[in-house]
C-alpha cells in the first residue's frame, strides 16, 4: 500500500516538485503551505509520515510538532532543516521527532525516512493490538 | 574597518560582528532555501529522463516549464547576493552617501524571512523624493536592523508595520509606525540606550510617540 504523506514548507515551488517526485515513486502526498493548517489535517486523515520544514512563518516548526504530538504521541514526524539549524533537528528529535534530514534534500534517504515512519508506526498499532488483546484476556480471566 | 573607527562612530566591534553574523545567517538561508528548489527540479529532470527510459513521453512544454522554474530561482539568488554584496560593501568608506529609501528596502529585503516567521508584515512607502544622507553607512544599517528586532521581540505577532520616510524642520525622519500594537516605553528606553552612541554620530534621536504606536528614526546631518 502506498505510504502517505504529509509535506509542510511554506516554500511552495519547493514543496510542489518533491511532491510529485515522492508520487512519481508511488507514494500518496498530500501538502500544507502554512503551520497552522498542518493540525487540522492530522486530526483528519491518517499519516505514515510527516514532512515538517522548522523554519515558517507564523509558527516556530517545533511549537508545530509539539502541537501534532499532543495530540497524535504516535505520529511520525521527520524534520526539515538546514545546515544552521541541525541542532534545532535534534532537538526535534528529544521533543518526538522520529528523524531530521537536511535541505537539500537527498530524495532517496528521504525516501528511506519514509518507509522507516510506515514501519514504525505499523510496530504501534502491532503493540496496541497485543495490549488490547491482554487487557481483553484478562478481563475475562484468561 | 578598524576598532578605533569603529568605535568613533559608535559600533563596538562586537557589535558590528554580532550584526554581521544575523545578516549572513539570514542570506545564506534564503540561498539554501533557494539551493533546495534547483536541487528538486533538478532531480525531477533525473526522474522524467529514468522514466523516458520506460517509455514516458516528455512534451517540450513540460521541460520548458522546469527550465523556467530553475530560471526563477537563479534570478531569485541572484537579487539575495546582491544584497548580500550591497551590505558586505558597506563598511569599505567610513562616510558615503546613499539613499535613506534604497537602504532601508534592501535591510527590510533581508530581515523580510525573520518577520514572517511572526507574521509581521512590513509595508516601506517610498517617498516622492530621493533623500540621500552623508554619514557611515554601516551604523544606519545596524540602525535599520535593530529597530526592526525591537519591534519583532517585543510586540505581539500579526503586526503591520508601516515606515515611512521624510524630511521636516532640516531633519530626517524614518517613521515605524505599528499601528494598533503598542511598544513599550522601558524596552523602547533600553533599546535607545545600546545606540545612543549611534545615534550621537549621526546626530540624531530616536522618540517614541505618546500612545506607543509609533517610533521615529531622526537623523541631523
Amino acid at each position: 500500500m502506498a505510504q502517505k504523506v504529509l509535506l509542510v514548507d511554506d516554500e511552495k515551488d519547493f514543496v510542489e516538485v518533491l511532491q510529485e517526485r515522492l508520487e512519481n515513486r508511488g507514494m500518496s502526498v498530500q501538502t500544507s503551505f502554512t503551520p497552522l493548517s498542518v493540525v487540522e489535517k492530522v486530526k483528519k486523515e491518517n499519516y505514515d509520515a510527516i514532512i515538517l520544514d522548522l523554519q515558517m512563518p507564523e509558527m516556530d516548526g517545533l511549537t508545530v510538532l509539539q502541537d501534532i504530538l499532543n495530540d497524535h504521541p504516535d505520529m511520525q514526524v521527520i524534520i526539515l532543516t538546514g545546515h544552521a539549524t541541525v541542532d534545532k533537528g535534534i532537538k526535534a528529535m528529544k521533543l518526538g521527532a522520529m528523524d531530521f534530514i537536511e535541505k537539500p534534500v537527498d530524495i532517496n534517504l528521504l525516501i528511506e525516512k519514509i518507509k522507516t515512519a510506515e514501519a514504525n508506526k505499523l510496530v504501534i498499532i502491532d503493540q496496541k493490538m497485543e495490549n488490547m488483546i491482554k487487557d481483553l484476556m484478562i478481563s475475562k480471566g484468561w | 574597518m578598524n576598532d578605533n573607527i569603529s568605535y568613533e562612530f559608535g559600533l563596538t566591534q562586537q557589535q558590528s560582528l554580532i550584526f554581521n553574523g544575523k545578516v549572513t545567517a539570514s542570506v545564506s538561508h534564503d540561498i539554501k532555501n533557494v539551493m533546495a528548489i534547483i536541487n528538486e527540479n533538478a532531480g525531477l529532470l533525473q526522474d522524467i529522463s529514468a522514466m523516458m527510459e520506460e517509455g514516458f513521453v516528455l512534451s517540450p512544454h513540460r521541460l520548458d516549464g522546469i527550465a523556467k522554474k530553475i530560471e526563477i530561482q537563479i534570478s531569485r539568488a541572484n537579487e539575495i547576493i546582491y544584497r548580500l554584496n550591497r551590505f558586505a560593501h558597506s563598511v569599505d568608506e567610513d562616510i558615503v552617501e546613499f539613499d535613506i529609501y534604497e537602504v532601508t528596502e534592501y535591510m527590510l529585503k533581508i530581515y523580510e524571512r525573520i518577520a514572517k516567521s511572526k507574521a509581521m508584515k512590513i509595508n516601506l512607502i517610498k517617498p516622492c523624493k530621493n533623500y540621500k544622507i552623508k554619514t557611515n553607512l554601516f551604523n544606519f544599517e545596524y540602525l535599520i536592523w535593530y529597530c526592526l528586532d525591537l519591534i519583532l521581540k517585543n510586540i505581539i505577532k500579526e503586526t503591520n508595520l508601516e515606515i515611512t520616510i521624510n524630511f521636516e524642520n532640516q531633519v530626517y525622519n524614518v517613521i515605524f509606525n505599528l499601528n494598533d500594537k503598542v511598544l513599550d516605553e522601558q524596552s523602547f528606553n533600553l533599546f535607545v540606550k545600546k545606540v545612543s552612541r549611534i545615534l550621537e554620530s549621526f546626530q540624531g534621536n530616536l522618540i517614541l510617540g505618546l500612545d506607543g504606536k509609533n517610533f521615529i528614526l531622526q537623523i541631523n546631518i
